[in-house]
């Protein structure tokens, strides 16, 4: 890929780019204070894509279309709470626990501007809302009374853009368009936050358990990654923070706080130093280290060693090790080997495979208590 | 359970350094040799220099990987492309291979000398001895 070499030889610190994404962080490098010009990105994206668009337009400058550019582009105005409206044929349901979401975490800096069309109909002008319906409800409830509104000024959509659509009436097209860019915004087009974003912004933005949890991951030699390829690579953010945050609801928390993290994560490098971390392995033995404080049992250092030992000597890799222990709990309860309460996720499967294997086969010379199991048999 | 060989093959033209690393079933890969050979014609003999043998399930894990740790140099594409990694030698790559092995604990073994390197003379021998 020639252009993309070229492209990539501009730089000093070089960066991967991908459709899904070019890493924006390891590009930032490049710029003085870390601050990108958007048109550096933008040349990217059209050597990704080898594409652009056929017939470039700027409506808000070069105004050349024959017709007057309020369908393709928008206004932006405050808009009164009393002059707001929602026409249920092109937005979702309300959901009030969303509604609460939201206000729980608002905050005024970061309110999105909802998007509208407006219209007139028999003499009266509505804004009708096609995005962010449930900001808006939720700057209601904290006294707001002007909204900022980007909109389609529909009244003045010429009559041709209306017919070429397929329609002869004008609130029927309103609605096509409202209903068709409110899917456009919502899921056809739409980019969930990937988590290692989310991620990296909470950290570079100084998030307190974020910055604890990547000490955590620099001291265990991981590395947060979009793709767990590399040694040490660590992936699962979500499932990362819920094993950081094991023992939040118990008092002495603070005290315990991420160390059950940090041992998986040691036991996991140290047992498989080249492997990405394996979800399935590193949250069931957070878990195991979290139960037996819990259950005032303390699991000795040597501990560690025999469990990675002996999961070497049964299964291999982590990968293997996962999956062997959740075939052999499927097996014991097919087979009515097992007794106990029945496992509703793999984290469980597997923590209570890891326990019935130290208890079926550990090292008798540690001497290592573990924690009760919800479903016990003999591998 | 359902045995797997890990096998690498060096480039039969050898211009440059590429080594291609692959992976075929117990059962069948006395097949897949017999067809390099074919395509190879008689004035060459397909080798397999170094080769791992596990349970298929752990062989198919220990191939991903490599294909992933080595993604940056398998620039070729298209069906009978991919695999072909640069600038590597049968003995390079076998130590790297080796250190991934160990890295992540995969329960593979070496296949013992005295089959290496398999060839289309000795595949009955090997497959007879994993069996």
């Amino acid at each position: 890929m020639p252009l993309k070499d070229a492209y990539l030889k501009r730089y000093q610190h070089t960066f991967e780019m991908e459709s899904k994404a070019i890493d924006l962080r390891a590009m930032s490098l490049n710029f003085p204070n870390g601050i990108i010009p958007l048109e550096e990105i933008q040349q990217g994206i059209k050597i990704v894509l080898n594409e652009e668009p056929v017939v470039s337009m700027d409506p808000y400058v070069d105004k050349y279309m024959d017709h007057d550019d309020d369908q393709v582009a928008t206004h932006f105005a405050y808009v009164k709470w009393e002059d707001l409206y929602l026409w249920p044929l092109f937005q979702r349901d309300i959901a009030p626990s969303h509604v609460r979401k939201i206000l729980h975490d608002f905050e005024p800096t970061a309110v999105i501007t909802a998007c509208a069309i407006r219209i007139t109909v028999n003499g009266v002008v509505y804004y009708i809302l096609w995005d962010g319906h449930h900001t808006v409800q939720t700057c209601r409830l904290k006294g707001y009374s002007v909204f900022p509104i980007s909109y389609v000024d529909i009244d003045q959509v010429s009559q041709e853009t209306i017919e070429k659509a397929g329609f002869t009436d004008r609130t029927d097209y309103a609605v096509w368009l409202a209903g068709k860019n409110m899917i456009r915004i919502n899921s056809k087009n739409k980019r969930k936050l990937h988590p290692y974003d989310e991620f990296m912004i909470k950290l570079e933005t100084k998030d307190q358990d974020t910055v604890i949890m990547k000490s955590i991951l620099d001291k265990n030699k991981c590395v947060p990654k979009r793709h767990g390829v590399k040694p040490g690579a660590f992936t699962q953010f979500k499932s990362g923070e819920e094993c950081f945050k094991l023992g939040q609801v118990d008092k002495d928390y603070e005290s315990v706080k991420g160390s059950f993290f940090d041992r998986a994560l040691d036991f996991h490098r140290t047992n498989w130093p080249m492997s990405p971390i394996v979800l399935e392995m590193f949250r069931p033995m957070a878990y195991l280290f979290y139960k037996a404080w819990k259950q005032d049992i303390i699991i000795k250092p040597s501990f560690d060693k025999a469990m990675g030992d002996l999961l070497d000597d049964q299964y291999g890799d982590p990968d293997t090790c996962q999956e062997k222990l959740k075939e052999s709990y499927y097996n014991a309860t097919a087979n009515n080997d097992g007794t106990g309460t029945i496992c509703t996720t793999d984290t469980e499967r597997v923590l209570n495979g890891l326990i019935s294997l130290w208890v079926s086969k550990g090292n008798r010379d540690i001497d290592q208590m573990l924690p009760t199991r919800s479903y016990r048999w003999t591998i | 359970m359902i045995k797997q060989l890990l096998y690498l093959m060096p480039d039969p033209h050898s211009v440059d350094t590429w080594v291609k690393a692959g992976k075929t079933k117990l059962p069948t890969f006395q097949m897949r040799i017999g067809n390099y050979q074919q395509g190879n014609g008689p004035n060459y003999q397909v080798k397999w220099p170094m080769c791992w043998i596990g349970e298929k399930s752990v062989v198919d894990k220990l191939e991903q990987t490599i294909m992933n740790l080595f993604k940056d140099q398998r620039p070729l594409k298209g069906r009978g492309y991919t695999e072909w990694i640069k600038d590597e030698t049968i003995e390079s790559i076998t130590d790297k291979i080796n250190e991934i092995v160990r890295g992540y604990k995969y329960k593979v073994e070496s296949v013992d000398t005295q089959f290496l390197p398999i060839t289309v003379d000795n595949v009955a021998e090997v497959q007879d001895h994993y069996k």
